[in-house]
């Protein structure tokens, strides 16, 4: 179908195409740029512990460890077997605490309780604590990703 | 509400309060002489574009640098090797360094033979001069802040050298170092000049030598001046700078390719005790005046060597600094002696470096 | 033509004393390539610091490190110098539209 006349002018066609490909080119340009200045965060896909350290805790009791850059804690369950919680609180990435006398974690930030297994139990926080699978293997406890084989 | 007339009511109110419709005006009108000479005036804006591209790779490396002993040589090795594109950044802003310091010579040497820095244009020089030193001093600091090797002992070198400099040099050398020797204090305070110091001094230079081009104008070669044409001129925009955009993109082409295919390598942390290793070599622009300080025998009539070569070498620049007064008859004798003198220097400039890196 | 080719001069002379130097100063291709430090494992501090005292390598070389990434590199610096033909070669069109209308006198009334 044929229009009378041109829906822009060839100024404005050669000044669009320009400035198209100035924004194709700062692009090309600003990828690397975001690339470098978000780079990805590395999480460990696990972490191996000495079982030497973690051997001789109590039922019930729970020991802080280093989750790659983040706090981590090891819980040993009354059957002897470890978990392993991610220590962020759900709110807002405070590091918790566990106390032990109530058998609580505990995030000084805005009043936020978690029970023994990592549920959010009173204050702000949304969701459960992030859990880890923690598996002995030999001399190691290794902590690993739930879900990764 | 339409864009355009959102746009436009914003640009009101803007002017209303900020009143640069007069600076726009004005630039609006600016044009660039078209001359024989013209293709120099490209020089300028390219350095700039160079000046732009440190910056920006310069803050984005800051975000990963650690500027100290132990871990200045890790960080940039991290850099390197684990942040993504690190090695590209990197590459850019070492190879960025070198084209804007090459362009600033020849910026120089093209305003030095057609004389642009006649009256009413001596600020223009003056500030020139020091925006050369400038540059020159990013270099060096530079140079520095990797802390290997082959930085630490050409760092070693080229801060001892004031010390050949009678009565001051011992405190300026002192006042480089943070202390009688390179050390730990030496890095940080190096990098406190590349990225605050110098910056704030160079952009201040800068905001000068530009306000000063575009109140004065673009500078007409004196041979043309003279000449029976008509003076022909281009209006800045849109004709200059198109032509502008183009010279930039050619050259931004180029050195993200050199860039990329030619990355500098990183040697590994420095060992302040282990001796100089062999081969020490500054970096390419300090070429001529190491190998000229090495011409210069220990002695000579009682006077250090060194404290000789030093003094030509301050002397020298400051008549360059006063060049516009020194050349006030351009168009005599004088004015041509100082012209063949600039090629004298180009010769001498490029002479020794070659000598120097053959050695 | 003579005018057009001429504009390149300080370019050529810019890239020109500038690659010589890349040429004369730069080394040759890297023999060894710095293994990526992807570390899934961690090890217990004490055992973090015997492993650093040993290899701490001679010289880093930067360049990609696997194929992927090399081809990557490739594709970036074409696409790149694609875009930059294309524009320069519209931006040759609008110079020669803005001197047609620079000889017509166009902006003389100080209108764009």
């Amino acid at each position: 179908m044929k229009i009378k006349h041109s829906l822009f002018t060839r100024r404005e066609f050669l000044n669009g195409l320009l400035g198209g490909w100035l924004g194709a080119l700062a692009a090309t340009v600003l990828y690397p740029v975001i690339k470098f200045v978000f780079p990805p965060t590395i999480e460990p896909d696990k972490v191996m512990l000495l079982i030497s350290d973690y051997k001789d805790m109590e039922s019930g009791a729970v020991k802080p460890f280093a989750w790659g850059a983040k706090p981590g804690y090891i819980k040993k369950k009354e059957d002897g077997s470890y978990k392993a919680f991610v220590g962020v609180c759900t709110h807002l990435d405070c590091t918790v605490s566990y106390k032990e006398d109530q058998k609580k974690f505990f995030c000084a930030c805005h009043d936020g309780w978690y029970d023994e297994y990592g549920k959010n139990i009173a204050g702000p926080p949304p969701k459960p604590l992030r859990q880890l699978r923690a598996d002995v293997e030999g001399d190691n406890l290794v902590v690993k990703k739930e879900g990764v084989a | 509400m339409k864009a355009k007339n959102i746009g436009r009511s914003l640009k009101a109110w803007f002017e209303e309060r900020l009143g640069l419709s007069a600076v726009m005006n004005f630039l609006g009108k600016k044009t660039v002489p078209q001359n024989k000479h013209t293709i120099w005036s490209y020089t300028g804006s390219a350095i700039l574009l160079f000046f732009g591209i440190q910056v920006v790779t310069g803050i984005m490396l800051a975000f990963y640098y650690r500027p100290t002993l132990e871990e200045a040589n890790k960080s940039v090795a991290r850099i390197m090797t684990e942040v993504p594109l690190g090695w590209i950044i990197r590459s850019v802003h070492f190879w960025s360094a070198s084209a804007m310091i090459v362009t600033v010579f020849v910026h120089l040497f093209s305003i030095w033979m057609i004389k642009s820095y006649r009256k009413p244009r001596e600020l223009t020089w003056m500030t020139g001069v020091l925006l050369l030193v400038a540059s020159l001093v990013f270099g060096f600091t530079g140079y520095l802040l990797p802390w290997d090797d082959l930085s630490l002992s050409a760092t070693k070198v080229g801060t001892d050298i004031p010390r050949s400099i009678p009565i001051v040099g011992e405190w300026v050398t002192k006042f480089l170092r943070g202390g009688d020797d390179v050390t730990g204090d030496t890095l940080t305070r190096f990098f406190s000049f590349h990225i605050c110091i110098l910056p704030l001094f160079l952009l201040f230079l800068l905001a000068v030598h530009i306000y000063l081009i575009q109140k004065q104008g673009m500078s007409v070669p004196l041979s043309v001046e003279a000449g029976k044409e008509k003076l022909a001129e281009l209006p800045f925009w849109p004709n200059f700078i198109y032509r502008e955009i183009i010279v930039w993109l050619v050259l931004f082409g180029a050195l993200i390719t050199v860039a990329v295919f030619l990355p500098p390598s990183l040697g590994k942390a420095a060992d302040l005790m282990a001796p100089a290793p062999k081969g020490i070599k500054p970096e390419w622009y300090f070429l001529f005046l190491f190998q000229t300080l090495k011409l210069f025998p220990g002695k000579i009539l009682f006077i250090n060597g060194d404290t000789i070569a030093v003094f030509l070498i301050v002397a020298a620049l400051v008549l360059f600094f006063f060049l516009p007064f020194l050349d006030n008859k351009p168009d005599k004798l004088k004015g041509k002696v100082i012209t063949w003198l600039a090629w004298a220097a180009i010769v001498y400039a490029v002479g020794m470096s070659i000598w120097s890196l053959l050695t | 033509m003579k005018k057009r080719t001429a504009c390149f001069l300080p370019l050529v002379l810019i890239i020109g004393v500038f690659s010589a130097f890349a040429a004369t100063i730069q080394q040759p291709a890297p023999k060894e390539k710095d293994k990526s430090i992807q570390a899934p494992a961690q090890q217990p501090p004490a055992k973090d610091k015997a492993v650093q005292a040993q290899a701490q390598p001679e010289k880093i070389f930067a360049a990609p490190q696997n194929i992927k990434e090399r081809t990557a590199v490739y594709v970036f610096v074409a696409w790149l110098w694609a875009a930059i033909f294309v524009l320069v070669y519209i931006l040759r069109l609008e110079i020669k539209e803005a001197d047609r209308l620079l000889e017509l006198k166009f902006y003389r009334d100080g209108k764009k």
